[in-house]
């Protein structure tokens, strides 16, 4: 017997419905969320030229909430929670959380253009194994509501 | 001591994620995008879950930063990334989710990915 919904990676799948492919769009949102959110944090304690708590941990928390950079970052981050959850409330927890792997990959290529971070072909190589399981877990789509 | 620290903070993210899975369960599904953004939000700040799992990721946090204060983050960050296995596993408990053998495999190739990044 045939499970019509055994997961075949080979099988080309019946047509999604609408609201998968909203979640699909919604989890592209959150990466890029997610990643922006990161590089804004990384950039704004560097532009703060780093955190230092001994000299009064009031003034240093005013120095970081009133970074621009910070804000926008935490804003990005409280954002994404918001959109993450709308997502996991259709999709299955263990279909949609590799998906946040990106996010490593996405911070790397940005931290690479914005941040002129250093890349190796080791980290790329990471980043093309990164890219390879959440392909292969998209794969294997069940929609939270039939489960 | 910073090893248990670590394990603890990926406890903590982990049951913050599965702690959202059931806020949002709970509330029959929450829409933030598509419907009014402010009812939503109204029934997410009644529901206990939901501060118990933002409770659950900053205490996570808050530990992660503690233990790379004292371990090399190349050796934290891949550790810290076996949260992506761990909530296969409780997805599969608590849930019932499908955890297909490509879905394990998908994030098998994931954590090598991570482990790559880190050795660089």
């Amino acid at each position: 017997m045939i499970d019509p919904n055994s997961n075949s990676f080979w099988r080309r799948k019946p047509r999604a419905k609408n609201s998968s492919i909203k979640s699909k769009i919604l989890l592209f949102f959150s990466i890029m969320l997610a990643s922006i959110g990161q590089v804004l944090l990384k950039y704004g304690v560097k532009s703060l030229g780093g955190l230092e708590f001994g000299g009064g941990a009031a003034a240093e928390l005013f120095r970081i909430f009133t970074c621009p950079y910070i804000v926008l970052g935490l804003f990005c981050i409280a954002l994404n929670l918001l959109v993450w959850m709308t997502i996991i409330s259709k999709l299955e927890l263990s279909f949609a959380y590799p998906f946040a792997s990106l996010s490593y990959a996405l911070i790397l290529l940005i931290g690479w253009l914005v941040l002129y971070e250093r890349v190796n072909a080791l980290r790329i190589a990471g980043v093309a194994f990164i890219t390879i399981g959440v392909i292969l877990v998209s794969r294997t789509e069940k929609k939270a509501a039939d489960a | 001591m910073a090893f248990i620290i670590l394990l603890t903070s990926i406890f903590c993210v982990v049951c913050g994620e599965i702690l959202l899975k059931v806020t949002v369960t709970r509330l029959e599904g929450v829409d933030f995008v598509s419907t009014s953004l402010l009812s939503h939000l109204g029934k997410l700040l009644r529901a206990p879950s939901f501060f118990l799992a933002i409770a659950a990721y900053f205490s996570g946090m808050v530990l992660y930063l503690a233990a790379i204060s004292k371990l090399d983050v190349s050796l934290a960050y891949p550790i810290m990334s076996l949260n992506f296995a761990i909530i296969l596993v409780y997805s599969k408990i608590f849930f019932r989710e499908n955890v297909t053998p490509l879905r394990w495999f998908g994030v098998f190739i994931i954590l090598f990915g991570v482990f790559l990044i880190s050795r660089s």
